[in-house]
């Protein structure tokens, strides 16, 4: 068999040494797509004039069309029209790409389960003299992530993965590095794997911790 | 004193309410009673403008506003003239009995954590619902549940109390633990507009009846004049109505 089972257990530490990168990638990305399908659901909900339609659009554009085309959009395209964005480095293409790409997503996530919440609920805030935005933090949205929780976590597995195509950006996430030992050894099944694994578990722990998040946000409603 | 005059409000083409008007003195405790769709908890939910209606007055105390220019300001103040008891309960389902109470009284009324508490936990001893502070709506009967929504709307001291359909999600044997909160309230003064089903309550504890159907106050008057001496054919009919139910109800228990 042509398989370096050695070469596979060496190359593994040698890309732990990067997980950094990707994981540091993804979880600032979750956090300002986040906040910016915060933003989006809101005016979804306000149907606020102007930006309502262009919010559609927005959620439209990255929901339609792949991250590959648009982190190139961004990162080879833009600079050819605006020079001075030239000066974007990779890190950054990648973290504006992927949070810009997982905000629609995320809105939509949040949009579905903010409509699952009963809306005596918000009912019942304004009576007591809660203005909505109150409302919104107090009781509408810990009600609404409960529900949401297992999507955003799926969600979130998603966007480790996906960090892996900022390799084309020249960003030296766990995929570049897998590429160069390969590049080095011509051991391509051991390094691709041991890529593989890392991002395996990766979402393996992602998936235990959701689970762990679930079961503490069900506690009212046991 | 609480007093609205002509108020209107219609749903695209269906007018609900076809002007209202209305006058409840302070500790006053007025039942609304009425066939369904006769519009008794969208005039209650336009009080409070969870339902903004069309057009009319509504003045609560010293505020007074004009519909047709309500203001987000105006909207507020005359919110907090009063709490409101749902049908439903509409508890909170992510704060605990206790944070139910304190919740609003800490992010609207601006009162302490240590003060709200107190409050809270002096309200659910006269509901008698001490040892459930700490557990979730979720894990209430539905008694229980609608008890903590009126220590909830009486934890704001506001002017006046609106009660929608209080007990009618309410399974029959958990009824009377409600109604005699809602007694023990009326006897301490407190200012209701209560719409209900229960008759008995109506006569029982009301100052005031108010009939209403299809979008109209039909008849009001003391307790004595609706239910023993109707003038409307209307009322009539309505009451005519419910004792005929109730035989009828009686007879199939008998059966």
């Amino acid at each position: 068999m042509k398989f370096d089972f050695m070469y596979f257990l060496e190359s593994l530490p040698q890309l732990l040494k990067y997980v950094y990168i990707t994981l540091g990638v993804s979880v600032v990305s979750m956090i300002i797509s986040f906040v910016i399908s915060i933003v989006l659901v809101l005016i979804d909900r306000n149907r606020t004039k102007v930006l309502y339609p262009l919010s559609r659009l927005y959620i439209s554009f990255f929901r339609g069309t792949p991250l590959l085309v648009q982190l190139f959009v961004l990162y080879f395209g833009l600079p050819q029209i605006f020079p001075e964005m030239a000066v974007m480095t990779s890190l950054q293409a990648a973290l504006i790409g992927l949070s810009l790409n997982n905000a629609a997503y995320l809105s939509e996530i949040l949009r579905g389960s903010l409509n699952g919440v009963e809306s005596n609920q918000m009912d019942a805030c304004l009576s007591v003299g809660m203005t909505k935005l109150q409302a919104m933090r107090k009781v509408i949205f810990p009600q609404a992530i409960r529900v949401a929780v297992p999507s955003l976590g799926n969600n979130f597995i998603g966007l480790i993965k996906e960090s892996s195509l900022t390799f084309v950006l020249g960003l030296a996430e766990i995929l570049a590095h897998a590429k160069m030992l390969a590049a080095e050894s011509y051991l391509y099944m051991e390094s691709y794997l041991a890529v593989a694994v890392i991002y395996w578990g990766l979402t393996v722990i992602i998936g235990w911790l959701q689970r762990r998040l679930e079961y503490r946000l069900e506690v009212p409603y046991l | 004193m609480i007093s609205v005059q002509n108020l209107h409000k219609s749903y695209k083409d269906n007018e609900v309410l076809k002007g209202i008007s209305l006058t409840v003195e302070k500790g006053q405790v007025v039942a609304i009673i009425g066939p369904s769709g006769s519009g008794k908890s969208t005039f209650l939910r336009c009080l409070n403008v969870l339902e903004q209606a069309d057009k009319g007055q509504i003045t609560i105390d010293d505020v007074a506003v004009d519909i047709a220019n309500l203001t987000n300001k105006k909207t507020e103040l005359l919110r907090h003239k009063t709490a409101m008891v749902f049908q439903n309960y509409s508890l909170f389902k992510n704060k605990t009995v206790k944070e139910n109470i304190t919740m609003p009284l800490v992010t609207v009324q601006k009162k302490s954590q240590r003060e709200a508490d107190s409050i809270a936990e002096n309200l659910l001893a006269q509901v008698g619902l001490s040892d459930k502070e700490n557990f979730y709506p979720n894990s209430l009967s539905g008694g229980q549940q609608q008890r903590v929504g009126i220590a909830r709307a009486v934890a704001l001291n506001p002017y006046a109390i609106l009660f929608d359909e209080p007990t009618s999600a309410l399974d029959p044997e958990l009824v009377g633990e409600v109604l005699q909160v809602i007694q023990s309230l009326a006897l301490s003064n407190m200012t209701m507009i209560v719409v209900t089903h229960e008759m008995s309550f109506a006569r029982q504890v009301a100052d005031h009846v108010v009939f209403m159907a299809e979008g109209y106050i039909v008849e009001q008057g003391t307790p004595e004049e609706i239910f023993n001496n109707p003038k409307q054919e209307r009322t009539k009919k309505f009451l005519q109505q419910l004792s005929v139910e109730k035989q009828l109800v009686v007879k199939e228990l008998v059966i």
